[in-house]
């Protein structure tokens, strides 16, 4: 029989705010623990919260990019429950009018393009940390991350695949990493997913039992789940064994699904109004001015650098994958550098670097001016490119002035050609046999001569000219 | 005034008026300062505020309400805190401290701000009013109350029960003292994002009525009984003598406002208190094993008959399946009496009404039920409360055992000078019966 997986996504994406939701704590929850809390955030009576406008404004760009539309009136609803990290023992959310609603974020894979239905996206705060002294036996509670504002992107079920999921994850935080809504580093749970999957009959238009596998925070971790969770259901359809409509969490060390406590499954949220908050009204103008302040999408940019650059559609991507390095790229290409050379650098040389220096993409830092200065002396045959790496790697790890590092450490192109026809001349005194052989016309002997030449000048000679005055010497 | 005196008598309080006396804010108090006392759930800086409640027996905020600092700012100096019931929820009987006894006869109840006012040990009290009861106990407790409208003074530093309409008010011997106190603490704070960004506060007015139309509330003089009934009819014919044109109206929308302000109470209180988890601050039990018996056992140990009840309410009313039939429609109801009220006040300036059935509860009655709103007291003050009007309230007339009856008049919202020159013509006008 063959069988279908329906899946429906629930992102959460901390925002790259300032201060925090309703108090005006830092937003950093790397920093010490509990470094960033003040008497609102740590649960006190008496504390009233206030919106941060730059969480709407970020929920707005959100919206933006994921083609929703913008509510215009936004309220605040309390979800109650108790549980250490939530210090009020209840989290502020939108329940009954979410900011942003019916949108879609188009994905491909390699089955073609496919439109993926958002359902809505509201903003909420999110809860502090437990950390838990096992030899000790107890537990501590770091509040830096309480009121640490969060949207909820809700996709409609319109997944098929995991490759689909994969792909709408990657388009997701490319889109808001752009428009500056969040870091969406998953592994430092800056993004995470809850996957709601069920399974039916192809042909089928019910849909299954559906189960929630909650906070998934890395693209492997997903797709095994996916992968374990349809086998489950398809093996309990099969075997005509129930399947329970249930909240699940992921076990990444035996790769495996498991039932949260019944507790999890039973809790009434008690929501309710926040009468602490009255609502948000976002006006036209305000949209249009987040509008305004978007900066080029990733889509058209890479239809940009493809179209306008002539750079294949695979580095086109790759560039455009991380808004750091389109940016590095734009900045040089500004500045005069060609921009398939620049390209090629950063995604061959940069991206080398940082990996040795275990930077991401998106962490690496290059002054796009040093590496236009570069890649003119590269250009203009002032400079080998043995020695351009070694000057780029100096300006990766030093900053150093391209320049300056190369005057100072002899990279010039070694152009007098009176001191490499000196160094030929003994070159060729202390070779007589590679000379008769050359003479001989074996050409390959050349070769061997124009070899212990590099080599002499470190590879700051131009093999132009040095072939070329090997040939006149070895013709006087 | 004779400080040592003055600080003798306060320690001989057999009221229970203050749970917190600061006898060097007295003595060190300049010549031209007012002492006043404030409410136990306004939070002031390193001091413990408790709210009447023993789950937060150790609690010493770092930090301060808006409305205390205004006060200290504007020549006031705290010489204690009053006490209320536990989380303000309902009477003193409630608090953890003890009842506070009315001052005229301890066989009765009043507030702490009340009691402490009538005493004469400071010359205002700064209190939160919530449901209109705070307001009542001060009339009832002899002494003269202003609530002005909602968000007009900052609930920055309540230990909040009742977040959608409480309101911090004052409390004096006479409504102008009230009123000046409410003056300095009013204002716009952006700490509250519920403070209105102008709120309209000249609360200065003069005792002048005439020509004011005033209504008198038939639903609330009909559930009074027959001397607090005549005591309110006296007064809207004193009001009338001074110029004022007195009318009669019925609620139609406004009658079902105790039950909307009850289910509101219920739900909010249970939210409001759900931090005080013992994990952080407060009460924890001795005696737990893991997180639930924490939780469980702290709150059980820690948090009084009424409060617990109010919150089972409120888990109840906000429970899946009851929020539309009870939550939302509270809001709803919420709605109408404010739309009916709004109609009200385009034929009327003010609305006159007792603040109670009757005179001072019992100290031995007021146990009978753990639910505050099963006190036929509720009703008076909910259409009030729930619309965010300004009210104004004093004693008048006197029950047969001596302890003073009350008045409320209240007004559109913005409208706060209106209550206040009626009880100001009121506390002016030639009485019968005793005056208090
Ligand atoms: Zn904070």
């Amino acid at each position: 029989m063959a069988y279908e997986v329906v899946i429906g996504l629930e992102v959460h994406v901390e925002l790259a705010t300032e201060s925090k939701i309703f108090c005006s704590c830092a937003n950093n929850s790397a920093a010490a623990a509990n470094e960033n809390v003040c008497p609102a955030c740590a649960g006190m009576p008496g504390l009233l919260p206030v919106t941060n406008r730059a969480v709407v404004e970020k929920a707005i760009a959100a919206g933006l990019v994921t083609n929703c539309h913008i509510n215009r009136v936004n309220t605040f609803d309390k979800k109650n429950y108790y549980y250490p990290d939530l210090s009020n023992s209840y989290q502020i959310t939108q329940l009954y009018a979410p900011i942003c609603t019916d949108g879609y974020v188009e994905i491909e894979t390699e089955a073609g393009s496919k439109r993926i239905g958002i359902k809505q996206i509201h903003m909420e705060e999110d809860a502090g940390k437990l950390l838990h002294d096992d030899l000790a036996g107890i537990s501590m509670v770091d509040y830096n991350r309480c009121s640490v504002p969060l949207v909820e992107i809700v996709s409609k079920p319109d997944f098929r695949s995991a490759a689909e999921v994969i792909a709408y994850l990657e388009k997701l935080r490319a889109l808001l990493r752009y428009a500056g809504v969040g870091h969406c580093r998953m592994e430092a749970g800056l993004m995470r997913a809850d996957i709601n999957l069920s399974v039916r009959e192809k042909g089928d238009e019910k849909l299954g039992v559906r189960t929630e596998i909650k906070n998934m925070n890395s693209f492997a971790a997903i797709q095994k789940a996916i992968a374990y969770e349809t086998e489950r259901h398809i093996d309990a359809i099969e075997w005509d064994e129930p399947l329970v409509q249930e909240t699940r969490g992921w076990d990444a060390v035996k790769n495996e699904s498991f039932a949260m406590r019944e507790k999890e499954n039973a809790t009434d949220y008690l929501y309710f109004p926040d009468p602490d908050l009255p609502p948000v009204i976002i006006d036209e103008e305000w949209i249009e001015r987040v509008r305004a302040a978007l900066p080029e999408m990733p889509d058209a940019k890479q239809a940009r650098y493809q179209a306008d650059f002539q750079i294949k559609r695979k580095e086109a991507a790759q560039l455009v994958a991380s808004p750091n390095l389109a940016a590095i790229f734009d900045a040089a290409v500004a500045q005069g550098a060609e921009p398939r050379e620049a390209a090629n650098w950063l995604l061959t040389e940069a991206l080398a670097c940082a990996k040795k220096a275990g930077q991401s993409a998106d962490e690496l830092q290059l002054d796009p001016q040093k590496l236009v200065v570069l890649l003119a002396e590269l250009k203009e045959g002032r400079l080998t490119r043995p020695n351009a790496k070694l000057v780029f790697a100096a300006i990766f790890e030093e900053d150093a002035e391209p320049l300056a590092y190369i005057r100072a450490h002899g990279l010039d192109q070694v152009a007098d050609d009176s001191a490499v026809r000196e160094l030929l001349t003994q070159i060729i005194a202390a070779n007589p046999k590679s000379v008769a052989d050359f003479r001989a016309g074996k050409t390959k002997a050349l070769d061997f001569l124009f070899g212990q030449a590099m080599r002499e000048l470190k590879g700051s000679g131009d093999p132009k000219l040095i072939r070329q005055l090997l040939n006149e010497l070895l013709a006087q | 005034m004779d400080k040592e005196k003055q600080l003798q008598r306060i320690s001989a309080d057999r009221c229970n008026s203050l749970v917190q006396f600061y006898p060097a804010a007295l003595q060190e108090m300049p010549a031209d300062a007012v002492a006043i006392v404030v409410d136990d759930n306004l939070i002031q800086r390193d001091t413990v505020c408790a709210a009447g409640s023993h789950m937060l027996y150790s609690f010493r905020p770092p930090f301060q309400a808006e409305a205390i600092t205004r006060a200290q700012a504007a020549g006031y100096t705290v010489i204690g805190r009053a006490n209320i019931g536990e989380f303000n929820m309902a009477g003193s009987e409630t608090s953890w401290f003890g009842p506070t006894l009315h001052p005229q006869d301890t066989a009765h109840l009043t507030s702490g701000a009340a009691a402490a006012v009538a005493q004469g040990f400071a010359e205002a009290a700064l209190i939160v009013d919530a449901g209109g009861a705070n307001l009542r106990q001060a009339a009832l407790g002899g002494c003269s109350a202003f609530r002005p409208t909602y968000g007009s003074v900052s609930r920055f530093g309540i230990i909040a029960f009742l977040s959608s309409s409480e309101q911090i008010g004052g409390v004096a011997r006479d409504i102008d003292t009230a009123a000046a106190l409410v003056q300095a603490v009013a204002g716009h704070d952006e700490k509250d994002a519920t403070s209105l960004p102008k709120p309209q506060y000249d609360y200065a007015a003069a005792a002048d009525v005439a020509g004011l139309r005033i209504a008198l509330v038939e639903d609330l003089l009909a559930a009074a009984g027959a001397p607090a009934r005549a005591a309110t009819e006296q007064a809207a014919e004193a009001l009338a003598a001074a110029g004022a044109q007195i009318s009669r109206i019925r609620l139609r929308q406004a009658a079902l406002a105790p039950q909307a302000l009850a289910v509101m109470a219920a739900a909010e209180g249970c939210n409001n208190i759900s931090r005080f988890d013992g994990v952080k601050y407060g009460y924890r039990t001795a005696n737990y094993r893991n997180i639930e018996e924490l939780y469980c056992r702290s709150r059980g140990e820690a948090i009084g008959e009424t409060a617990k009840c109010l919150a089972m309410l409120g888990s109840l009313v906000l429970a899946k399946d009851n929020y539309e039939p009870y939550y939302r429609k509270a809001l709803q109801v919420r709605y109408l009496v404010k739309q009916e009220l709004d109609q009200i006040f385009t034929s009327c300036d003010l609305l006159l009404a007792p603040v109670a059935p009757a005179e001072a509860p019992l100290a031995a009655d007021a146990a009978a039920s753990p639910f505050p709103f099963c006190d036929p007291a509720h009703a008076f003050g909910a259409a009030a409360t729930l619309a965010g009007l300004p009210v104004a309230v004093l004693p008048y007339g006197t029950a047969e055992n001596g302890l003073p009856f009350g008045l409320q008049l209240f007004a559109d919202s913005g409208h706060d000078s209106l209550p206040l020159r009626a009880a100001k013509a009121l506390q002016a006008a030639p009485r019968k019966g005793g005056a208090c």
